[in-house]
């Protein structure tokens, strides 16, 4: 291991958060390097300092009391009332598909015209064609649904 | 056989609080007081560091029991409480910083309490020099030399890479230390004795 490797390592090395094989390399590198044992050295009186002076700046900061009531005294959310505008708008697309689909509403789209000429004729208007056809025959009647 | 002892006894204290936790997991009002009472005072510890005033330490202390105790259940390992809730607090005091930094183009920061006690010039030094630190760096300095936490945990805490909190703890020492010499009251051949605390 360099010198250079070693001086970064001083801090981790110092506060114990070096793994096994790492701590030994950087101590038998300080064995042999005298500056590096220096620079930890220095290092080390640093640190101490340091934890010192915060420890003695803040040893007895003990807080006010926790206000308990505040914390514990919130509303209970009721999680299922956020699910509401989703089942609304579900409900809503049920309602529409069935209207589409169901007899009563073909009844109510489709608008059956008698002919004027013949009187008893029935038209029924579909929308792909938009013009008025004449139904191929009273059995097996496929009305189609349409809009006029 | 005394450090045997210790990390039996820190084994004990770890397991007491995963209890508590998932007692407090259960509904439990009681265990989360007794658990939060075990980490306020380092909560307000580092607090009081990073924020530099008493008032809106103990504003955010009660802001962060507030949110632990609403989110505990989202606590998947409860022997992580400790870590969990300060990054809590570390989340709550960034926000305060960013909201002082939009009032104090306007108004003026004088009137701020600064949390440095009567101590020897060494100390007030330190604090000071502490306190001109940018938030990245100051977190560092105190979740290291004044809650005691390992890189790995800082890591834990911060949600940032073990590289990235070695990396600021050498920048914010190297900081510290440039500060302090300027100052004239560091110097590298000086030993610790020679040093008033």
């Amino acid at each position: 291991m360099n010198c250079k490797k070693v001086r970064q390592l001083a801090e981790s090395y110092l506060l114990g958060d070096l793994g096994f094989l790492a701590k030994e390399k950087v101590e038998d590198h300080l064995r042999n390097c005298l500056d590096c044992r220096k620079i930890y050295s220095q290092e080390r009186v640093f640190l101490s300092l340091l934890k010192k002076s915060l420890n003695a700046n803040h040893q007895a900061d003990r807080s006010l009391p926790i206000n308990w009531g505040l914390v514990f005294s919130r509303k209970k959310s009721r999680r299922y009332l956020r699910l509401v505008p989703s089942l609304a708008l579900i409900f809503v697309l049920l309602v529409g598909i069935f209207l589409l689909l169901s007899p009563v509403s073909t009844g109510l789209i489709n608008k059956i015209y008698t002919s004027p000429e013949e009187g008893s004729a029935v038209t029924i208007v579909s929308r792909d064609a938009g013009y008025p056809h004449n139904p191929p025959s009273e059995e097996g009647l496929n009305y189609r649904i349409g809009f006029y | 056989m005394k450090k045997n002892n210790l990390f039996i006894k820190g084994e004990k204290q770890s397991e007491d609080l995963s209890q508590l936790v998932l007692a407090a997991q259960a509904g439990n009002k009681e265990a989360f007081v007794r658990l939060f009472e075990k980490v306020k005072d380092s909560l307000y510890r580092t607090a009081c560091v990073i924020l530099e005033n008493e008032s809106d330490a103990y504003d955010a202390l009660q802001d962060v029991a507030l949110k632990a105790y609403k989110n505990i259940k989202q606590l998947r390992e409860p022997q992580f409480f400790k870590t969990w809730v300060t990054r809590i607090m570390i989340n709550k005091c960034c926000a305060i910083l960013k909201e002082r930094r939009k009032v104090s183009l306007l108004a003026d920061m004088s009137g701020l309490q600064i949390s440095i006690r009567e101590n020897s010039p060494f100390s007030v030094g330190v604090m000071e020099a502490v306190n001109r630190l940018s938030f990245p760096y100051r977190a560092v300095i105190v979740l290291r030399y004044l809650e005691g936490y390992s890189q790995k945990e800082i890591a834990r805490i911060l949600k940032c890479p073990v590289g990235t909190v070695k990396s600021r703890l050498n920048a914010a020492l190297k900081k510290l230390k440039a500060d302090l010499e300027v100052q004239g009251l560091w110097h590298p051949s000086k030993e610790e004795e020679a040093y008033e605390l």
